[in-house]
């Protein structure tokens, strides 16, 4: 627990420096209230952040190991000051660390240690906040997936890397479509899969209230199709409609399922604009279309600029090809080279940091079809390349693979790529979102 | 956020008191800034976890 003071403006910690548990000790102590008016004497606010208060940092510790005496190594009541006994004996450290994480998720009755489950068993945040991301992700992939992109902009990770994560877990994941969508992510359950179709809110301009209108019109009788649409749902904006168009949401509104995103373009363009009473009597199909589909490369692109993502293949698989001439390894194939060997790979750049504590470092990852992979800037290499790496959305990089075994986990490696050349990927215009953190 | 500093002060009376506010995490900083420009004579205390001095690892 630090003091502060107001400085020129600014909250700086000097002052009175203790633990709460001094504290609370004066305040067992008979004389407590003189004590405290002595250490403070005049208004005093404490304050605590909500969610450390919540996993109760400042509450006094349930249970306590001992580095010495006869109880050494076993869970002692901080109270009575006597080991916790199970029926098999005294419960041990290494049990206690089991116990408190698997109470807390899973609290069934069965447990072993469940009488001796204690709310503040929970405080250990960073074990707990990883182990209960992981068993979400891993047993309700699909609604911890819909919940982060609902929760978008948030976290570490942009919402094309959630998706593509998603998708190599297995989760199915559907596009925007103007009669299933709304304008949050929802699930779905399909043949006993649930899946998840993307929301209105990943369509680029698209309002909520617009989002909500569809919905509303939707409910009230299905569409015939994009006239019926344009006139049912007028609070549409033209940009609105065209974003709508060609991200492939319209799609759907033909039955016989052949329209395509620039029949479907056309076809707003045409019916978005108010028309007067000469051409009202006009009917509305125009079976004439001569417009091509889009190409593989030119949906991608489109994708990008509407959403930030796509859902089908990632942009590196189509230049595979031409990776491999280049003699250029998959980020999976890299991954798994010796460590120190001379490695070259190309991938899209999802994440940079370049946090201030880690002395000019820059760390970017790289992804394509076949994963992830960490890239280490050094100073020197980040000094030379530094435009580079701040326009270029796909990256070529060679350096030496490290692998380097994680402290907190025998037996796991840290792998990444100590780079010392890259180079811009020639690409088309293709509007990467990366998240970049400080 | 100074409404609530200001009733706590109404409420002491003048007495020397103690509150705790628990808040927002991004806004421990300014709530002990608004309390030094709202109370007078205010100490502010803020809590934080990684406290040292205790003699046995912390479990709970």
């Amino acid at each position: 627990m630090n003091e502060v003071r107001l400085r020129l403006g600014r909250i700086v910690r000097e002052g009175l420096r203790t633990t709460l548990s001094e504290l609370r000790l004066r305040k067992d102590s008979p004389s407590s209230r003189k004590r405290w008016l002595s250490l403070c004497g005049r208004p005093a606010l404490f304050i605590v952040g909500r969610e450390r208060a919540k996993l109760g940092y400042f509450w006094r510790h349930a249970y306590n190991v001992p580095q010495s005496g006869p109880y050494l190594g076993c869970v002692v009541n901080s109270d009575t000051g006597m080991p916790v006994i199970l029926d098999e004996g005294r419960l041990t450290a290494a049990q206690f660390e089991q116990f408190k994480i698997s109470e807390t998720i899973d609290s069934r009755s069965d447990k072993p240690c469940r009488p001796f489950h204690s709310p503040l068993w929970q405080a250990d945040a960073d074990k707990l906040i990883a182990y209960a991301s992981g068993y979400l992700k891993c047993h309700y992939l699909a609604a911890f997936t819909a919940g982060l992109l609902n929760a978008q902009p948030m976290g570490f990770y942009a919402p094309s890397v959630l998706i593509k994560d998603a998708q190599e877990h297995g989760l199915q994941v559907k596009p925007i479509d103007i009669l299933r969508s709304e304008w949050d992510c929802i699930l779905e359950q399909q043949n006993e899969e649930i899946v998840l179709w993307l929301g209105f809110r990943y369509v680029r301009k698209l309002r909520e209230e617009s989002a909500r209108a569809i919905v509303a019109a939707r409910q009230q009788a299905g569409f015939e199709g994009i006239p019926d649409f344009t006139r049912r749902v007028p609070v549409l904006r033209r940009d609105e409609l065209q974003n709508l168009a060609v991200c492939g949401a319209l799609n759907p509104l033909d039955h016989k399922n052949q329209l395509h995103r620039r029949d479907a373009l056309w076809q707003v363009t045409k019916f978005g604009m108010p028309t007067g009473p000469l051409f009202k009597d006009i009917s509305d199909y125009d079976p004439t279309s001569i417009l091509l589909c889009m190409t593989d490369m030119e949906r991608l692109i489109t994708d990008h600029h509407i959403s930030g993502f796509t859902i089908g293949r990632h942009a590196m698989a189509y230049r595979r090809e031409d990776l491999n001439r280049m003699h250029l390894s998959t980020l999976h194939d890299a991954r798994n080279s010796d460590a120190g060997e001379f490695v070259k790979t190309a991938g899209e750049v999802t994440v940079t940091q370049r946090p201030g504590t880690a002395k000019g470092i820059m760390f970017m990852t790289l992804h394509d079809e076949t994963g992830y992979c960490d890239v280490v800037i050094k100073p020197a290499v980040y000094r030379e390349y530094q435009t580079l790496i701040k326009k270029s959305r796909f990256l070529r990089v060679q350096g030496k693979l490290q692998k380097v075994e994680n402290a907190k986990e025998r037996g796991a490696f840290v792998v990444s790529i100590n780079a010392t050349q890259l180079f811009a990927l020639d690409f088309p215009k293709i509007e990467t979102r990366r998240r970049h953190a400080h | 956020m100074r409404q609530r500093l200001g009733a706590i002060h109404v409420h002491s009376d003048g007495d020397p008191f103690t509150a705790l506010a628990m808040v927002p995490p991004h806004l421990v900083d300014k709530w002990a800034r608004e309390a030094f420009l709202t109370l007078p004579g205010i100490r502010v205390f803020l809590i934080a976890c990684g406290t040292a001095g205790t003699k046995t690892n912390s479990m709970a």
